[in-house]
């Protein structure tokens, strides 16, 4: 187990490197002077110079990419063109809130997608499941910007039920609910396809037989099944939360990072932009990496699995 | 599965099809019957709701919604489709080639592969498309770029099974060179896995690209994009909700009609 997750740390390097040089080879994509546009034309004279010392242009692509690595180590992305501010410190600050709605999307669209999706498996082909089916798979075919907009115009403008913007616990229902429709799709449609695939399992068979009640087998037997792909897809969408995150941010007025990349995109401020992909990366790669830690903990066949190999 | 489910999944694939070919042929060939040029102000006219001259209402220049959707659908659907067929062809060129090298070419492939899939696609395809100049390609470079990873990912999996397989043992006892049995025998064999992954990805990648141009990334106003028209009228939702509403029903129904697709195609494959 320990040895697992050291080997999967240690594989953390070589992936951290690569993402580094797709983010510095972007850099370099940018007509002018690196050092400046990391910096900002208006920063003070130390802080471009001490970029400059690090990406200097005098010096070989692989010396510049060394330098460009030792800033992010230190956590240099640069400042902002228009505020001037660290891009590090923006983050820092925002992200939490960005965090703070991918979790209560996850709270939302766990459990809708799980019930959602066992009901429609163990009504398969009936007309229930189709309607499910059906919905989830809207889910995941409406833009997330779009469903965003709809929902203020429904819920704010018409109904008068929920503020359309601003940051707090009240503004969280809207932003989250318009992420959570396509993570309840996804969880939706491989909850079912789990249950259709279990329930034809013995184990489930021999539960059944001995009259075990209904609430146990599926509370129990059947949940700790589903939760493993479950886990899978709520990793595997955590990117789409991040990237969901940048359209729909803005139009919430949420103070995430999302708006902050956002706005940087608009205003073409670069090292915004670049550095909160990055740390949105780095977030996502370490949360698959949990995802992964995660499943050794709940589910004893892969430990067998890795044990066996 | 049941009768009846083979049915339903008969007449949903028959619904989603005639959808599409109804948008392909509306987006491809409405531009030459619609009376209102797409890019001409009309003051005059500026946010009407819709009406018998104008199905769709008008947007906050007097721009017909309806004809700025069809020419709109032809760029949003055009680089769609553009970036799709180009991480297909990318995807299954390198997927195949590792896979049946193998070695150093392998890994080297994979490695990247890997390094892409770390990202959260979308954000790595703002990235690329916000330093590149902005032109309708832009979109499609940065889609293909990440989005031939997990086709590559895809078909180079297969590739591992079918290496040993007894077909290939016996074209090659009967001399055939590396090259054509990669030609003849396992490019073939992978070609249906990989449609198939491409029929299922259409939808994200229509998805991917309003997104993209929704942030103003790649073709540039006051040319027409479906992402496009619903950031510049997001401040008229108010007043005006069918100027955001009609560009992301056409989103919203085109990658419905394409996963529907992509879904039948997964059931059937299964069900045999």
């Amino acid at each position: 187990m320990l040895l697992y997750i050291l080997k999967r740390l240690f594989l953390l390097i070589p992936l951290l490197l690569g993402i580094t040089l797709i983010s510095f080879t972007i850099l370099k994509f940018i007509p002018g002077d690196p050092a400046l546009i990391m910096a900002g034309e208006r920063a003070s004279e130390e802080d471009i110079e001490k970029i400059r010392k690090a990406l200097g242009s005098d010096r070989s692509v692989f010396a510049q990419y060394g330098g460009y690595l030792l800033l992010i180590l230190r956590g240099e992305f640069g400042n902002s063109y228009y505020t001037r501010r660290k891009v590090i410190d923006d983050i820092a600050e925002k992200f939490p809130n960005t965090l703070l709605l991918a979790i209560s999307t996850m709270l939302i669209a766990v459990p809708a997608g799980i019930i959602l999706g066992f009901m429609a498996g163990l009504k398969k082909d009936s007309p229930l499941d189709t309607v499910i089916t059906g919905l989830s798979l809207t889910g995941l075919s409406v833009p997330v910007f779009w469903t965003g907009l709809l929902l203020i115009y429904l819920f704010s403008l018409k109904l008068k039920l929920l503020p359309p913007s601003g940051t707090g616990i009240k503004f969280l229902i809207l932003p989250s609910l318009t992420l959570a429709l396509p993570a309840i799709g996804s969880i939706s449609r491989v909850t079912r396809t789990t249950v259709i695939e279990i329930s034809s399992m013995p184990y489930i068979k021999t539960a059944l037989s001995k009259g075990i009640r209904s609430t146990r087998l599926y509370g129990v037997h059947m949940l700790k099944n589903i939760l493993i792909p479950v886990i899978t897809v709520i990793g595997i969408d955590f990117g789409s939360y991040l990237s969901g995150a940048v359209l729909t941010e803005t139009i919430f007025g949420w103070n995430g990072i999302g708006r902050y990349t956002f706005e940087g995109i608009m205003k073409r401020d670069y090292p915004v932009v670049l550095g909160s992909i990055i740390c949105s990366t780095f977030v996502f790669v370490i949360i698959n990496l949990l995802v992964d830690i995660l499943y050794h903990i709940i589910d004893p066949r892969v430990r067998l699995h890795v044990v066996k190999k | 599965m049941s009768l009846r489910s083979k049915i339903l999944v008969a007449k949903e694939r028959a619904i989603a099809a005639l959808t599409l070919i109804f948008i392909f042929l509306s987006v491809l060939l409405g531009p030459f019957f619609t009376p209102y040029d797409p890019y001409q102000i009309n003051l005059d006219e500026i946010r009407m709701p819709p009406s018998i001259k104008h199905p769709f209402g008008t947007d906050q220049k007097g721009r017909d919604i309806l004809s700025r959707i069809l020419y709109g659908g032809r760029i949003s659907l055009g680089v769609a489709l553009t970036a799709t067929a180009v991480s297909f062809a990318l995807g299954f060129l390198i997927g195949t080639v590792s896979g049946y090298v193998g070695g150093r070419i392998d890994m080297f492939f994979m490695a990247i592969v890997d390094l892409l899939m770390a990202f959260p696609s979308l954000l790595l395809a703002i990235a690329i498309s916000v330093v590149l100049p902005q032109q309708i390609y832009t979109a499609v470079i940065a889609l293909a770029f990440v989005g031939w990873a997990p086709f590559a990912r895809l078909v180079r999996g297969y590739v591992l099974v079918l290496r040993d397989e007894y077909f290939i043992q016996a074209a090659r006892a009967i001399g055939a060179s590396e090259f054509r049995i990669l030609l003849k025998h396992i490019m073939p064999q992978c070609l249906y896995l990989a449609s198939m992954y491409m029929g299922m990805k259409v939808g994200s990648f229509i998805l991917s690209e309003s997104a993209l141009s929704f942030l103003g990334l790649g073709a540039q106003p006051p040319v027409p994009t479906w992402g496009g028209m619903i950031s510049s009228s997001r401040a008229y939702m108010i007043s005006d909700p069918w100027m955001v509403l009609f560009p992301g029903l056409a989103i919203a129904i085109t990658a419905f009609s394409f996963n529907i697709l992509g879904d039948s195609l997964v059931t059937k494959r299964w069900s045999k």
